[in-house]
């Protein structure tokens, strides 16, 4: 299956992009080695943030197959001829280091996403609503499951983003 | 152009395609949601009940049945991809 390019820049100056500055700890080496393992975010810069950036790269190569093999999979979507009325939905590659707890590379990952900013509710999509948990609920559904001695599961999906 | 069968990451309709998806799927197992509160499902089967709790991706399910639970989590895992 061929792969989408980005579209070009015309629609990216529709939305500001922000310049991240990280904090002065964050830039302190041996800070980074001592409290590796609580970082969240990401502590080096190694991420590409456009598909010209990483197109000779070998690791975000592979990793753009692999998502490329699984929108394939999940049959995401068919080429068409595209009908004069319609404006479609931009996309472009958002690449992320997943990184094991001491900070070392798990592996490299790249997704593809539509750049749902340039929707417009009532043309292009009706309802958005989706009714998620409270944390509130969840602690009384815990407390339940104790008050009456009963056993708990938790279960993740993967891959919501292609449902339906 | 690509016209989408599925969902992508970052459309507007992607959550609400989820819930949907998720919801269906619940409800042909027997679970019902509540009213009130949608992203809690029940299940009545006699003396048997369960509780499912939704949010987003996550969820947490009890129950007084070991064996009807793990049969869920069976059959999320073969039909939605989960991992527990």
């Amino acid at each position: 299956m061929q792969r989408p390019e980005e579209s070009t820049d015309a629609t990216r100056s529709e939305r500001p992009q922000r310049t991240i500055v990280k904090l002065a700890r964050y830039r302190d080496e041996n800070f980074i080695s001592t409290y590796s393992c609580f970082f969240t975010g990401p502590i080096n810069d190694e991420e590409p943030h456009t598909f010209e950036e990483e197109k000779e790269n070998k690791e975000w190569e592979l990793a753009m197959d692999d998502e490329m093999k699984a929108l394939e999979k999940n049959q995401t979507w068919s080429l068409v001829p595209k009908p004069k009325d319609v404006q479609p939905v931009s996309c472009k590659w958002v690449y992320k280091i997943k990184r094991k707890a001491d900070g070392s590379v798990e592996r490299y990952k790249a997704r593809l996403v539509a750049r749902g900013f340039s929707q417009k509710y009532g043309e292009d999509h009706e309802e958005t609503f989706s009714p998620i948990a409270k944390m509130i609920s969840v602690r009384m559904v815990l407390t339940l499951t104790t008050l009456h001695d009963r056993k708990l599961w938790q279960l993740e999906c993967v891959l919501i983003w292609g449902a339906g | 152009m690509c016209k989408l069968k599925k969902t992508l990451y970052g459309l507007k309709q992607t959550p609400r395609a989820w819930y949907g998806k998720i919801s269906q799927y619940l409800q042909f197992c027997g679970y019902q949601a509540s009213d009130s509160y949608p992203s809690l499902f029940v299940k009545k089967q006699g003396s048997l009940h369960f509780v499912v709790l939704l949010y987003v991706d996550d969820m947490i399910i009890t129950g007084n049945d070991a064996t009807e639970v793990e049969k869920l989590q069976d059959e999320l895992a073969s039909d939605l991809i989960s991992r527990s």
